[in-house]
């Protein structure tokens, strides 16, 4: 039986490599160093600027495919207000957002406790959850409306008139600083009936496929600070003072990268020499 | 075993089953496809199920009849299964998208239109370095030319735009450029999201054996198949 390298499928076996590539640093974490951007600094900028006590939204778009990418930073963005005495409103526009608005909840109140030894994290006075409301941008603009008058009960059950955590708190205007946690598809419709609305700080926590939208709206200050992908969640995780998982995703992420390039380098030279040569185009 | 740590099993499996595809599709693998469509949609059909329940229903028993309406033209959206009586589908479906475009439109013209000029313009008024000036001077030739790419309102173009238009589609294919290149990032970070969790410690012996069964089911199966 002979070996025939040629009859292998190449993107294939380019899979395999990768799959490897990315492997390696996640078992075995390497130290490659970290700058830091100008998006994860105005994030940490903006959460430090918020004043304690202050009411937060905390509107949660991140589901399945995003979780390993963005979790360290949804999590570490709660922690810190928390340690602000912020009073955050969780709430979700799109279904698949609502369980993992419990990961963030429950792993944020582990790390807070952790950091915080003694103190504890309470339901209706550091934090309500409003559970999954349809209608994106026309339920968003409602929502800043008339809460209560949109959402009668929150999560549980319970009317959110007579949450204590929500007895000033109704509208837009009650709500000066707004987390976007958003999954692969960009929602503006945030900061349009948020930002430009009521003109409150909005920070968000996006894939990094999403740069070039946040770009433009950072730019223009309507989006304060943007954690971008594991690579912002990493660099939030280190101004934050916060280590996590992040870093190790990061590490994975330079290096498969840097394969992929290598591949592009040695497919294209492969390419030249074949048309060098005369071969087919 | 705890019910967390069953789904993180559950899981890993799955992810296993969908990583098999670097092998060939294979019959493990169209299930993890088929059972991720299935319980996102089932999940999905459930949680709008009890908001509409929750908000609408029991909003009209609790003393809000405006909610009828809303039910009513939810419920018209259905009459698009029968050719007969789709047109009542309109109704809701107008509504929905009448207050949609209106609300994003009114907002559209400050937030993406009036804002980005702002910012265009802005710089020239406080140029402080010879990286701002150059960024600037850029800013605005990018934004120019590649407007001028988009101008059809004259049938045939001057001469002289031709490097202006040349320049603003250079312009916007290094933008695509980036665009793709950030696209492909996030998918490869992605797999790496998945390959941590199922290489997470607690579970990571299990998804080694599991690695090498799922490994071992698509080959025997791809061997019988070749034979047949």
């Amino acid at each position: 039986m002979t070996f025939d390298f040629q009859k292998i499928d190449r993107r294939r076996l380019l899979y395999v490599i990768q799959l490897i590539v990315m492997a390696v640093p996640l078992i075995y974490p390497i130290a490659i160093p970290l700058p830091i951007d100008k998006y994860s600094r105005g994030y940490h900028e903006a959460i430090e600027a918020v004043p304690d006590s202050t009411v937060v939204g905390y509107c949660n778009f991140i589901s399945g495919g995003q979780w390993p990418l963005l979790e360290s930073g949804a999590k570490r963005t709660a922690v810190r207000l928390w340690e602000k005495d912020c009073k955050i409103i969780f709430f979700a526009f799109a279904d698949v957002g609502v369980p993992f608005i419990d990961l963030i909840i429950e792993d944020a109140i582990q790390i807070y406790e952790a950091r915080n030894p003694g103190e504890t994290i309470e339901y209706d006075v550091d934090y309500v959850r409003l559970g999954y409301i349809a209608g994106l941008e026309t339920g968003f603009a409602e929502f800043l409306r008339d809460m209560k008058g949109l959402v009668p009960n929150d999560y549980f059950g319970t009317p959110t008139t007579s949450l204590n955590m929500l007895e000033n708190v109704n509208t837009g205007n009650d709500i000066p600083f707004m987390v976007w946690a958003e999954s692969g598809t960009p929602a503006p419709y945030g900061i349009r009936q948020y930002q430009e609305t009521y003109g409150g700080t909005m920070v968000e926590i996006v894939v990094g496929m999403l740069l070039p939208t946040i770009s433009v709206y950072f730019e223009t200050g309507q989006v304060a600070g943007a954690i971008l992908g594991s690579a912002g969640c990493a660099q939030y995780e280190y101004l934050a003072g916060m280590p996590g998982p992040a870093l190790r995703l990061v590490n994975a992420l330079s290096l498969t990268t840097l394969m992929v390039l290598i591949a592009l380098i040695v497919g294209n030279i492969e390419y030249l020499y074949g048309v060098l040569k005369g071969g087919k185009e | 075993m705890d019910l967390a740590f069953t789904g993180q099993l559950v899981g890993a499996f799955l992810m296993i089953c969908v990583f098999s595809l670097l092998y060939k599709e294979n019959p493990l693998s169209r299930v993890a496809e088929h059972a991720l469509i299935g319980v996102a949609a089932g999940y999905t059909f459930v949680t709008n199920f009890w908001f509409i329940i929750n908000t609408g229903v029991n909003g009209v028993f609790n003393g809000n009849p405006q909610y009828i309406i809303a039910l009513v033209l939810g419920a018209l959206l259905f009459t698009n299964l029968s050719k007969r009586w789709s047109w009542l589908s309109r109704y809701g479906l107008a509504l929905v998208t009448g207050t949609g475009v209106a609300l994003a439109i009114s907002r559209v013209v400050l937030t993406d239109i009036f804002n980005q000029m702002v910012v265009v313009a802005e710089p020239f008024l406080s140029l402080s370095s010879p990286v701002e000036i150059f960024n600037s001077v850029l800013m605005l030739a990018i934004t120019v030319s590649v407007l001028s790419y988009f101008l059809f309102t004259t049938k045939a173009r001057p001469k002289q735009m031709g490097p202006i238009n040349k320049f603003g589609r250079y312009a916007m294919m290094v933008s695509f450029g980036v665009a793709y290149g950030t696209t492909s990032t996030y998918r490869i970070n992605m797999a790496i999201g998945r390959l941590d969790a199922l290489l997470n410690p607690s579970i990571r012996s299990y998804s080694y054996v599991m690695t090498a069964v799922v490994l071992a089911a698509v080959i025997y199966w791809d061997l019988r198949l070749r034979k047949k």
